[in-house]
């Protein structure tokens, strides 16, 4: 049975269809063509720089030199995967207070060092980047 | 400091170790059980011995200075019952009899500038170390300071330290029209460029911590007769 007019009138042709399903891609492709054009956000590469000769001893006089009187495994409990908040958000926090800053391009972070100092270390993952910040 | 802890294609877990070498934290990895210096990222011993681990420049410097040039930045939150003392440095009294500085690291060189001498030299130094050109400029407010690599656009800036608002330092062109934020490395009002500084791997040390673990590194010392002299410290 034939459609009614109606019915046919609000079908489009199937090219129209398809244009009109990767419109919404193509305004994102150009919306990050323009980003990168006009100078988006760059993101901070990290860089490995790896001991030189002679910049670290041999293992054996590392370990021999190893100070072990001060603390044990885990004397500092790590702090993993917290959840983080906005500067809005944060509380006891003051203006002069010292914090260790993080900027990725895409994404910062600040940890206060007044924090950090109970537990050295950090693990979380910011901007899809694993980290391990440590003070 | 703050490391990548993907490695090889794999991410790692670390604990503290407790352990101290020259004055520096020992972490270890859960995967292998090597042992790390917190600082370096440098795998010291175990099976991974010699790897590295990515570094990302970091800066140290007031809340208010930060989140005035990060609006944006998230925060790792203090925690709301916890009753150890997170509302003041529990290391201020032992820090303020010590010497600190900004120890950089460059793919073959360490250097360190300490803070007063920063001071002594108007707040700016300039030199080529390792083949890079670089600045580091102190912070108006004193408690830090920020080092850049002086390129931009293929080309080597000579700057001046604007500390004029002291809420807004700047990197001033000697001669040009262009100016950075000192605190970030962002270009100012500049025209013709939106090209941002590159921060340098840097971090706070105490002076004689700095001197035990980097036996290779040279301290910047403003010498009587040039503007600046690299000098190999103690």
């Amino acid at each position: 049975m034939l459609p009614s007019p109606a019915v046919r009138h609000r079908r489009l042709p199937a090219r129209a269809s398809f244009a009109a399903a990767l419109l919404p891609l193509l305004l994102l492709i150009l919306g990050a063509l323009c980003v990168v054009a006009c100078g988006g956000p760059e993101t901070i590469t990290p860089v490995a720089r790896p001991p030189a000769r002679g910049e670290m001893p041999d293992e054996a006089t590392f370990l021999a030199e190893l100070d072990r009187s001060r603390g044990h495994r885990d004397s500092f409990d790590v702090i993993r995967d917290p959840e983080f908040v906005s500067a809005d958000a944060a509380h006891g926090l003051v203006a002069d207070e010292m914090v260790l800053g993080l900027d990725l391009g895409t994404a910062q972070a600040a940890y206060p060092i007044n924090l950090l100092n109970f537990h050295e270390n950090v693990e979380h993952t910011l901007a899809g980047i694993d980290l391990l910040v440590c003070w | 400091m703050v490391h990548s802890r993907t490695l090889d294609g794999r991410s790692l877990r670390f604990g503290h170790r407790g352990w101290l070498w020259k004055n520096a934290y020992i972490n270890y990895d859960l995967e292998t059980d090597s042992l790390w210096h917190h600082q370096t990222g440098w795998a010291m011993a175990g099976p991974l011995r010699g790897k590295a681990l990515a570094r990302f420049p970091t800066v140290l410097t007031t809340w208010a200075t930060w989140r005035a040039e990060h609006p944006l930045t998230l925060v790792l939150p203090k925690p709301r019952n916890d009753p150890r003392p997170s509302d003041r440095d529990v290391y201020a009294e032992r820090n303020a009899a010590l010497v600190f500085g900004l120890g950089v690291d460059l793919p073959g060189a360490f250097r360190l500038y300490r803070f007063a001498d920063l001071a002594a030299a108007g707040g700016i130094v300039q030199e080529t170390v390792d083949d890079i050109p670089l600045v580091v400029g102190a912070d108006p407010e004193g408690r830090t300071a920020f080092a850049f690599d002086r390129r931009v656009d293929d080309a080597v800036i000579d700057f001046d330290l604007d500390a004029t608002d002291d809420t807004v330092p700047l990197l001033r062109e000697r001669g040009g029209a262009r100016a950075w934020s000192l605190r970030s490395g962002r270009p100012v009002g500049s025209p013709g460029t939106d090209a941002r500084l590159r921060p340098l791997q840097s971090a706070h040390w105490e002076t004689y911590a700095w001197e035990r673990q980097h036996p290779t590194g040279t301290r910047w010392m403003r010498d009587s007769a040039r503007e600046s002299v690299p000098t190999r410290g103690r």
